[in-house]
């Protein structure tokens, strides 16, 4: 399967629009604050706030909405799935139709619009975090705003480090996994036939050599990296430092702006 | 079963961007009970084309035929070779998981269908062929040596009695005994069980010394076709291709600028140079 027919929710796509150059740490901190901030609009007017808001970064990412969309899509089911549970068991308001025991409320249409359009909002934002984030440049961003945090013994550069480990064997281990597929498969085993319980089972003989394979790689990789110097990021430099521009300025301007309006907004 | 393959063209994930043309219109046809070496240099195509004979990938134009079993772009269910032809793909020991080594080898045989009794017969043999110690049937496979997982992962293979064996550089990283050793117990069972056998490498050493038929792939086209004697005849064309000339080879070359009469060019292997050199010696003493 091809990547780009069905792309991964919120991999990053690289670029150079205005949001892809925003450096990591004002980005996290933004999403972070905005994702609490959903939470303060409880009317048409905060929503509409929101929907701009959000629109303007999609439309400054400059990343083609078919793109995000076809990403987005197993988000949209499970909406759809709230929004209908919504819809059936809130309660309260004038009842609008009834059917024996089951019947739908006012309160229900009002609900399960809100709540899909909050949950819509919170994953777009998140994406677009993503989609014009590298991983390195999260991890970055991510290890340097926790740094503080060191001195009350969090594991910082630590947790940055797994992290990105973690997202760069993803594909190694694509690539382990179906290699062995195919050696099992030549040796008769069938991956497609069968029930749930046989299927799950069929795969006892490609997981045990992947777990096997993975330790051993983590193994090596630990041995490499000590091989080469590796103590931890005490005194460690790096080669791309992070840098507050202007636009970071702005950034936090706006999210200021957007709380200090919801909250007037709101009733 | 004779393999027939005609114009396979093999295209990786076409029609993305991410295209990419593996094998282009190769044409051969390995004989029944043939020891065959495809030798091509990285990226030559040599994997893609064993597993299209292992019916794991299916031609994207072409098609092949192995024995009566034709397969082309539209074959639906290639299954049918499985248990035909085995495969000991590259690292084969990375595939062990079972409990014991005897489990492991009884994955295959137990996959095609046969009793656990007929099974359990296989192991045995399959063991007794590679040289692998009965009492190591019930170890973890896990605790066994490099050398030996190696040999109980070919085993796993050959428990399936396979009319073709593919092999997929059976010897990288073994060193250079394991090498000799693994490589002389198939050439023995080839010729005691009559089966194919299909040895994928870029050593012109083993192909020299072990097979009888020679393919050389190049950027996915079949460049060259013929025996191991013919290796001499060729020169600077593999270099080209990113192959070396095996080392007796070299040195007969070398040893023939100045001999004569010039030694003769059927000398593919050190052990044959070396009687040759014997021979000659013993000539030159008693005259």
């Amino acid at each position: 399967m091809s990547r780009l027919a069905n792309p991964i929710l919120g991999q990053y796509v690289p670029g150079t629009s205005v949001l892809h150059r925003l450096d990591p740490r004002s980005k996290l901190v933004f999403v972070f604050l905005f994702m609490m901030a959903v939470f303060l609009a409880n009317n048409v007017l905060s929503y509409m706030l929101l929907v701009l808001v959000t629109a303007t970064a999609v439309f400054l990412s400059e990343i083609p909405l078919p793109l995000i969309f076809r990403g987005l899509k197993p988000v949209l089911y499970l909406i759809g799935l709230t929004a209908f549970l919504h819809l059936w068991m809130t309660r309260g308001g004038d009842v609008l139709w009834q059917w024996g025991p089951v019947s739908i409320h006012e309160n229900g249409i009002v609900q399960a619009g809100w709540t899909s359009l909050r949950f819509f909002i919170l994953v777009l934002m998140g994406t677009m975090l993503t989609l014009t984030t590298s991983p390195i440049e999260l991890t970055d961003g991510l290890e340097r705003l926790l740094s503080p945090l060191t001195r009350l013994g969090v594991p910082a550069h630590e947790l940055a480090l797994m992290m990105s480990i973690a997202l760069r064997f993803i594909p190694t281990l694509w690539e382990e996994t179906e290699k062995i597929m195919k050696a099992q498969r030549a040796r008769g085993a069938d991956f497609e036939s069968g029930g749930l319980y046989r299927r799950a089972k069929s795969y006892i003989p490609v997981l045990i050599p992947l777990f096997i394979s993975a330790f051993r790689r983590a193994e090596e990789l630990a041995l490499a990296m000590e091989a080469r110097g590796y103590r931890g990021g005490e005194g460690r430099t790096r080669i791309r430092e992070l840098r507050y521009r202007m636009a970071d300025g702005i950034l936090l301007a706006v999210l200021l702006l957007l709380v200090g309006c919801l909250l007037w907004l709101r009733n | 079963m004779d393999i027939v393959i005609q114009k396979l063209t093999h295209v990786y994930m076409e029609g993305t961007p991410f295209e990419q043309r593996a094998l282009t219109g190769v044409d051969l046809r390995i004989p029944s009970g043939s020891f065959a070496a495809i030798i091509g240099a990285t990226g030559s195509g040599k994997s893609t084309l064993i597993q299209h004979i292992a019916g794991l990938l299916k031609p994207s134009r072409g098609w092949l035929r192995i024995g009566n079993i034709e397969i082309g772009p539209d074959t639906r269910d290639s299954s049918r070779l499985r248990g035909k032809v085995g495969v000991v793909f590259q690292y084969p020991e990375h595939q062990l998981f079972e409990e014991t080594v005897a489990k492991d080898i009884a994955f295959g045989p137990l996959n095609l269908g046969l009793s656990a009794l007929e099974a359990n017969r296989r192991v045995e043999r399959a063991m007794e062929w590679v040289g692998l110690p009965r009492e190591l049937a019930s170890r973890s496979p896990f605790h066994l040596s490099g050398g030996q997982m190696r040999r109980a992962a070919v085993a796993g293979v050959l428990a399936m009695e396979p009319d073709i064996l593919v092999l997929d550089e059976p010897t990288a990283g073994l060193d250079p005994v394991g090498r000799r050793q693994l490589l002389d117990r198939i050439a023995w069972l080839r010729r005691k069980r009559a089966m194919t056998v299909i040895l994928v490498s870029h050593s012109m050493e083993e192909a020299a010394r072990y097979a009888d038929r020679l393919y050389i792939l190049h950027r996915g086209r079949k460049v060259m076709e013929g025996l191991p004697a013919d290796l001499f005849t060729m020169g600077d064309r593999l270099a080209k291709w990113g192959l070396e000339e095996p080392e007796a080879v070299r040195l007969v070359r070398c040893l023939n600028e100045r001999l004569n009469p010039p030694l003769p060019e059927s000398l593919l292997t050190v052990e044959d140079l070396e009687e040759a050199i014997v021979a000659r010696w013993e000539e030159g003493k008693s005259p």
